[in-house]
Order: C-alpha cells, then structure tokens, then sequence
C-alpha cells in the first residue's frame, strides 16, 4: 500500500469513528438512534423517523469504518504469509 | 401425540452423535475421502493473501456454520411449523444425516482434492466441460435468489426489531479490530476474544435500549442499505472482515444454541403445546394447499439440507482448510449444528409456546402463534422457552422474555447478514469461473467484466431488484421474501441434489467407492432431485400464477424454469458420466 493511499484509509477511518460516535452518543441522550420526522403533540414522542444528520451520520459512518482499515492495512498480513512460507497451518 | 421437551432434547443429540462418529468419521472421512493429514491443502499450496488464506479450524468452523446457517434453518422450520411439529422434525433429522452433512462434507473434500475449486468446476472433471459452464450458470441464479431472499428477511428484521440492526452496526466495527489485533498488533487470540466479548456483551445492552430506526419506509430503506453492505463485505480480503466476524459470530450462535439446549433442559418437563401433527396439506404459500411431500423442501431450506452449503464449501471453506483431518469438524460437523439449530432452537420453542396463556395475555397473539410472521414465529418462540427456563432460576417471565427474543433477533441477523455477503462473494467467484474462458482470448474484457467490484456489483443489483418491492397477499402488503422463499429454497434444493450427485460421481470414479457405501450416497441423491424436481414443477404450475407483483413472479419464475431446464441437462451429462466410467 503506497503512503497516499494509507493515508487516505486513515482520514476515512477517523471520519467513520466520529460519525458513527455521533450517532451512538445522540442516540443515547434521546432512547433511539436516528432522526424523528413527526412527534405526537399529546405524548411527545416520536410517531414517524426520517433521513436526517444522526440516521446518515451512522450509516456513513458504518461503511466509511469497513472500508477505511483496508486501505490502511492492506491485503496480507506478514504474520499469514510467514506462517505460509513456513509450510505451517494455521494462521 | 403427547411429547415432553426432553424427549425431542435427546433424540435429537443421540442421532446427530451417532451419526458424527459411525456415518461421518468411520465411513465418510476414513473409507470414502481417505483424509491424511500429510497432504497439503490449497490454503498451504495456493496461497495469495486474498481467498486462499489458512485459518484456525474453530475460526473456520466458525466462518462456515456462520455462512451456511442463513435465514434456512430458522425461516424454513417456522414456515413449516404449520404441519404441526413431527413432520417438520422428521424432515430436518433425516435431511441432516442422510444428505446435509455427506453433501457438505464431500462438497467440502472433493473441492481440496481438486484445489480449491468450486463444486461446479469439479462437475468438469467427472461429467465434462459442458457441465462445468451449466453448473455455473445455476449457481449464479441460485445465488441471486440467496440474495434476494435474505436481503428482504434482514431488512424486514431491521425494520421490525431496531435493536437488532444497532447491534449490526457495533458488530462489524468490533470484528474489524479483531481481526487488526490478531493479526497485525500481535495480540493472543484467548485476550483478543476476551475484550471482544465482553465489548459484544456492552454493545447488545446498548442495543437492548437504543434501537436506530432509519427514515423512509425502513424496509425499503435497509434493503438499499444491506446491498450496499453486500458488496463492500464481499470485496474486502478474507482475513480482513469475514474471518474475524465469523470467528466472533460462532461465539455468538454457540451461545445461542447451548442456551437453546439449557433452556430445553430447564423446561424438561413442559410439554409441547403445539400438535404433532396439523394437515398434509395446510394452506402455506399463496394460500394455496401446500402438500408436505413433495413440497417440503420448498420450505425447510438450510436446516435440513441445502445445496448454497456446497458452494459455501467448496468456495470459501475449501480455500482456507490447513489440514485434511478438520474437514470432518468443519463440513459435517457444521452442517449437524445447523440442524440443532432448526430443531432445537425453532421447532422445539415454537411448539411449546404454541398457544401459550402468557403471550395471549401480553397480546403478542389471540390463539395460535402461526398468526404471527414467519421471522417473529421464531423470535417469540426462541423468547418464551429461554423465558420459561430463565424464570425457574428467579427471573421474571416479562423481561426474560423481552431480552431473549431480542436476543434471537440479533442470532438472526447474525447468521443473515455473514450469508448475504459470502453468498455475494460466491456469486462473485461463479461469475469470474464463467467469464475464465475470456482470461486468454481476450484479456482487457476479462478485466472488466471479472473486476470484483463489477461481479459483486451485479449480483447484488440482480438480488436487490428482486427484494425491494413488497408485495400483496390476502389484501396485506408483506415483504418480498415471502414470495421468493420457496423459489430461493427449490433452486437451493435442487442444487443440493445436484452437488450430492457430482460428488458421488468423484467418489465413485475417483475415489472408487462401491457397494452400499456407494449406495448409501446415490439414493438419497436420486431421492432428492426427484423430490424437488416435482416440487418446483408444483410451484410453477400451482403457486406462481397467484403472485401478484410482476417483478417476483416473472423474475423467480423465469429463474426456476431455466434451472429446471438447466438441471435436466445436468442430469443428462451426470448419466453420460456414469456410463462412460462403466465402459
């Protein structure tokens, strides 16, 4: 993995963690995660959820977090292949 | 028929241990594979960091349990629960010992001894290259349907149960720093596992408490969502996320199937609410008479058996075996546990919370719990009998069982969500096998077309188009995979019929099995393809005409009848292969 491409998998990685704390730190203050699109005047809760900044907030974050290691990290571990070349099992 | 959850308790363990060391060790690893632990696998021999990966045999245990025990095993029984619970148990015994586990396990053999190729290639060898090419055609549509189907039972889970896809959302993160600890930081796996389940265990009771609900319609919403899950989990390295995710979902399923044991041992002397035995024909699909024979593998999929477990090993489990001797734990034994899971973990809680006085206090049904979907069927069910075992030991009936149905909720999605990205990854594999012949005659298109963001890309395209649009039953709009079910579950079938027949094929021409060993592989195969070919034809001609939405019906209607024709043109090159062996 070239250094650009590391780099880039490092700035994904630290903007999914921050999306995807956002979300869980807002969900907790509230009881749900996500965003509500109308609330029940006699109740006060929530009766109907929509797209907003929480709801793609956690879903970006979710992906960005998959993706964002693998840049980093690259395709084989060292310690797979030496085990490998070693003619050794398992990893 | 009066039963006691003890007697289906042991019946159940008895047959799979007896079947284990007599069928799977004694005459399957040691007089038809003949496993040594000298030769090297592909894992060892082929290795290039990305599929071909050598891996621990209880994470790889973990992997294959975790990919083959999809939605089947709980969907399928739930469904089925409608014939009242004997014949269901009967089904699912009988598929596991007889056919499941042999077809895993030699699916699993077979494609080591050829190098880690797919079951569909290995038909090339014992029945020729047109086979090959027709295989893989198959198994494309078959995997399409996989996709389908279980896209829209995730999406319907999601949207159902909240909860549920909060901890998916915490879930993968966690499996990604597994796999980073283990196998880039240098951590001990025992310390990494330690941190990661108690992390797990934060997460399910944040989970518990704080659902994410996702705008828009949620089912549709989450359909768009797990597709494009789907294709970025099924083009990231092996090692990367499906190993690690899968070696953690084991300790989840593990847990979820001793719990199912625990409990059932717990309410040993409950009896099962539920009838043994309903109607052999009870109106199930479409609301036609749905006759349990021959339409049963229709609805019991991986629980009993399922020709998806092939490709599952011969693609993904094959490439990672390190020694010949784990296959056994991995493709038998993998197969047995997902049968506990149908047994134990389904049909045994459906029948006892059946019309339990409980749950028609708490509303969650008037009479009968058929009323309920199929997915809370299982749920409820999974949540009353690990309730009634948790209340002996002083915990109240009403939290236990809030907590364990979301508890099987989540097991749910667990197995869901690793199937739809290894069957994506699967679909992958066949796709780039089909377009192999191009790799030489023309290369830049073989680029192209054989990209994994491009495979992965359609197939996923081709299962979404399929699993978005509800459609209509009885006047109510339901998910998607209410109507692609049993087409998912026929192709699947069939495909078994045919993997269990290809496999014979090499152990009778390669590894050169006779007798009744052999005959004990050949007859449930015929029995099987004969059993689903009739089955589909029945779904064709009776069911289909009464789907509504155009894009099912046409869409696993045309998928079904080229399979069929498909699979009459297997069958014709597996005969051709027989007799050219005999002569």
């Amino acid at each position: 993995m070239s250094q650009a491409v590391k780099a880039i998998g490092y700035v994904i990685l630290v903007l999914g963690i921050l999306m995807l704390a956002y979300a869980f730190i807002d969900g907790w203050s509230k009881g749900y995660m996500g965003d509500c699109a109308q609330v029940n005047t006699t109740t006060g809760k929530c009766v109907k959820y929509g797209w907003g900044s929480v709801s793609l907030s956690a879903v970006l974050g979710w992906f960005l977090i998959l993706v964002g290691p693998a840049l980093i990290y690259g395709e084989a571990p060292e310690v797979i292949k030496a085990k490998v070349k070693e003619g050794g099992g398992e990893a | 028929m009066q039963a006691y959850s003890i007697e289906i308790m042991l019946i159940v363990v008895i047959i799979y241990a007896l079947a284990y060391v007599y069928y799977g060790r004694k005459i399957l690893e040691q007089q038809v594979v003949k496993a040594s632990p000298e030769r090297p696998t592909p894992a060892i021999a082929k290795y290039d960091g990305v599929d071909y990966v050598p891996a621990n045999k209880y994470v790889l245990y973990g992997h294959h349990f975790a990919s083959i025990a999809g939605a089947g095993p709980i969907v399928g029984p739930a469904i089925a629960m409608s014939y009242g619970w004997l014949l269901p148990l009967i089904w699912v015994l009988f598929g596991n010992v007889f056919i499941g586990a042999v077809h895993d396990y030699l699916s699993l053999m077979a494609s080591v001894r050829y190098g880690g190729l797919s079951v569909m290639s290995i038909s090339e060898n014992v029945m020729g290259r047109t086979a090959r090419f027709i295989f893989l055609i198959y198994v494309y549509f078959a995997l399409v349907l996989v996709i389908a189907a279980f896209e829209s039972v995730a999406a319907k889970l999601f949207a159902a149960i909240p909860g549920s896809a909060t901890l998916a959302l915490i879930f993968m993160p966690l499996a990604l720093l597994f796999g980073i600890m283990v196998y880039r930081a240098g951590v001990k796996i025992t310390t990494a596992t330690a941190i990661m389940l108690i992390l797990i265990l934060l997460g399910f009771v944040y989970s518990y408490y704080i659902p994410f609900r996702v705008g828009g319609d949620a089912y549709h919403s989450w359909v768009i969502i797990l597709a494009i899950y789907a294709i970025i989990a099924a083009s990231l390295p092996v090692w990367y996320l499906l190993q690690p995710r899968d070696y953690l979902n084991a300790y989840i399923l593990w847990f979820f199937v001793f719990l199912a044991v625990f409990s059932s041992l717990l309410v040993a002397d409950m009896k099962l609410a539920g009838p043994a035995y309903t109607s052999w024909a009870p109106k199930i699909f479409q609301k036609q008479p749905t006759p349990f024979w021959p339409a049963i593998p229709l609805i019991i999929a991986c629980g009993s058996l399922s020709g998806f477990h092939s490709v599952v090993a011969s693609g993904t489990s094959s490439k990672q075996l390190a020694n010949e001797m784990e296959g056994l734990l991995v493709g038998y034994g993998g197969m047995l546990t997902e049968g506990a899971v149908s047994s134990l973990a389904v049909i045994l809680p459906v029948s006892l919370a059946w019309s339990a006085p409980e749950l028609i206090k708490a509303g969650v049904f008037h009479n009968s719990i058929l009323e309920l979907d199929k997915v809370h069927r299982f749920t409820v069910g999974y949540g009353y009998m690990s309730a009634k075992a948790l209340e002996r030991l002083g915990v109240s009936f009403g939290d236990g069982f809030h907590v364990m149905a979301l508890f099987a909720a989540i097991a749910l999605v667990t197995f869901i969500m690793t199937t739809l990205d290894t069957a994506t990854r699967l679909g992958r594999f066949a796709w780039q096998e089909l377009f192999e012949p191009l790799r030489s005659s023309s290369p830049g298109l073989y680029t192209v077309i054989a990209n994994r963001w491009v495979a992965s890309i359609l197939a996923v395209f081709f299962g979404s188009l399929m699993a978005y649009p509800y459609v209509t039953i009885g006047g109510k709009q339901l998910p998607a995979y209410n109507v692609i079910w049993p087409a998912f579950a026929g192709t699947n079938q069939l495909l078994a019929a045919l993997a269990l027949l290809t496999v014979a094929l090499w152990a009778y021409k390669v590894q050169q099995v006779r007798g009744a060993t052999n005959w004990l592989i050949q007859i449930p195969a015929w029995f099987l393809w004969i059993t689903v070919t009739i089955a589909l034809g029945w779904w064709l001609v009776v069911v289909m005409p009464h789907i509504s939405s155009p894009i099912q019906k046409y869409g696993a209607g045309a998928i079904v009848v080229v399979n069929l024709i498909l699979d009459i043109l297997l069958i014709i090159l597996y005969i051709i292969g027989l007799q050219r062996r005999n002569e």
